[in-house]
């Protein structure tokens, strides 16, 4: 079956994205992120002595769960510091998600299980400034499942200042992402412009992020953040379905997207209870009017030498994107922009999390030593949704082990 | 983006900024840039205190909200599956 290929929902702007840039941009970022293995001069390191390799080695599993969906997704973590000071990381994460067609956005009531693997690298180097210091860093990022290919690479730094009372950050970021389409269970009605099984869109990132962080008290510290992303392709859902005119088509959504998130974080460690306090905000804006606060409070008490309670709430509000409507079928015939996607529609979210950890020191001695630096982590998150996606729980279980 | 829009961006944009402004005047009141030598910063060494202990158990949170709501940045994040546009 062949129907007509559906117009690409963009703005035309002085952003545009040619093909040409994007390329340059590509090569603008790996290039960069070479610098850290050219520089000569790295911070000296304790481990320089003996030839030493040292390192944490983590594994995680994580489970996600909501009403169409559940996410079942183990990771594995590995971060090692060479000898002269280069620090080398590669995360490895399988994810397995079961989910039903609310979720997957098809008309037809089905469930299908899909899993993707998502694999993380990034190599670091602190170079000596004199009286300050300067860390380079670089990641690849690699996440593929049927439908969907991700490949981001980025390149950034910190610069220690005033003893490093003062941290600056820096990231510049370029992602490209390829969607398909994997149908599950019957095909759909009518796609406007696809060819089953053909159906091939992607889209580029763009992503700087600036920070700093600041020491305020010897009990206490600031940071602050500024992401930019600019987004421009296939933005949409490949399978979600909107009603225009009585029909069933899919999604049009702008086809650039420019976000810009703020964030501020106070910690405060009191030593008297053992305590630390944590507040966090995130301020965000989109070029869809979509606005969002996210306050996030965190207290972690210290109930023994090896046991810790961490409390968390977290409060997240938006508005609704400009081409959203609330019943899908007020979308007049020639309508510009369509949508069913949840995330586009204003809701808030309230979620409270608890997480214990055990250090392991009490191990220390025992035919067990050699875990007596690790740890066990525990947590349990509760969300409450007022949009379609309804209540979620995430749960956490982590073995961190340094060597 | 027209004159609307850019209207209604600028007023969410001065709601989402006033507890941001407030929260760096209180890191400036209480503190300022003071400088805090290294052998005094023995409790910012408590684990709650660092990032980067954090990080690896925020990643996959950090994913879901991606996937599930409008607004994504800030946490350190990228893309991915889940349509996180």
């Amino acid at each position: 079956m062949r129907t007509a290929k559906p117009r690409r929902a963009s703005r035309v702007s002085w952003l545009e994205w040619p093909a040409s840039r994007a390329r340059w941009l590509k090569w603008l970022v790996f290039g960069l992120a070479a610098l850290p293995l050219c520089c000569a001069r790295g911070v000296s390191h304790a481990d320089e002595v003996d030839g030493r390799w040292s390192g944490r080695f983590s594994l995680l599993g994580n489970y996600y769960w909501e009403t169409s969906t559940r996410v079942v997704a183990p990771e594995l973590a590995v971060q090692l510091t060479s000898p002269n000071g280069t620090d080398l990381s590669v995360n490895y994460l399988v994810d397995t998600i079961t989910s039903a067609s609310q979720a997957a956005g098809t008309t037809v009531d089905v469930s299908f299980n899909e899993t993707r693997h998502d694999i993380t690298l990034g190599v670091g180097r602190e170079l000596a400034l004199g009286d300050n210091a300067l860390q380079w860093r670089t990641g690849a990022h690699f996440s593929r499942e049927p439908d969907y290919t991700s490949i981001s690479g980025n390149v950034g730094g910190s610069l220690f200042l005033n003893e490093r009372s003062t941290t600056l950050h820096f990231t510049l970021g370029y992602l490209h992402d390829e969607v398909r389409q994997n149908f599950r269970g019957p095909p759909p009605p009518s796609n406007p412009g696809t060819i089953l099984g053909q159906f091939d869109e992607n889209f580029d990132a763009l992503t700087l992020s600036f920070g700093w962080d600041q020491v305020l008290r010897r009990w206490l510290i600031a940071e602050f953040g500024y992401d930019f992303v600019y987004l421009n392709g296939f933005l949409a859902n490949a399978y979600r379905r909107v009603m225009v005119a009585g029909a069933a088509v899919g999604e049009q959504h702008p086809g650039t997207r420019i976000r810009h998130t703020l964030t501020g974080r106070l910690k405060a460690h009191v030593a008297a209870t053992r305590t630390t306090f944590q507040l966090r905000y995130r301020a965000y804006l989109d070029s869809w009017d979509i606005g969002a606060i996210n306050p996030e409070g965190r207290i972690y008490q210290q109930l023994s030498r090896n046991l810790e309670l961490r409390l968390r709430y977290r409060y997240y509000k938006q508005t609704q994107s400009f081409f959203y409507e609330d019943d899908d079928e007020a979308y007049a015939p020639n309508a510009q922009y369509f949508t069913n996607d949840p995330k586009m529609s204003a809701f808030r979210s309230h979620e409270v999390g608890l997480q214990l950890r055990l250090d392991f020191g009490f191990l220390e001695g025992t035919a067990l030593d050699v875990l007596h630096e690790g740890r066990l982590d525990l947590s349990f998150n509760y969300l409450w949704r007022t949009n379609v996606f309804g209540d979620a729980v995430t749960a956490q279980v982590g073995l961190s082990v340094p060597f | 983006m027209n004159l609307a829009h850019l209207v209604i961006a600028r007023s969410r944009l001065a709601l989402v900024r006033l507890p941001l402004a407030l929260l760096l005047a209180f890191a400036a009141c209480v503190g300022g840039c003071a400088h805090v030598p290294p052998y005094q910063r023995e409790q910012l060494t408590a684990p709650g205190m660092e990032s980067e202990t954090e990080a690896e158990e925020e990643r996959f949170r950090s994913h879901v909200y991606d996937a599930r709501e409008g607004a994504a940045g800030g946490h350190g994040s990228t893309g991915g599956g889940c349509g996180c546009n």
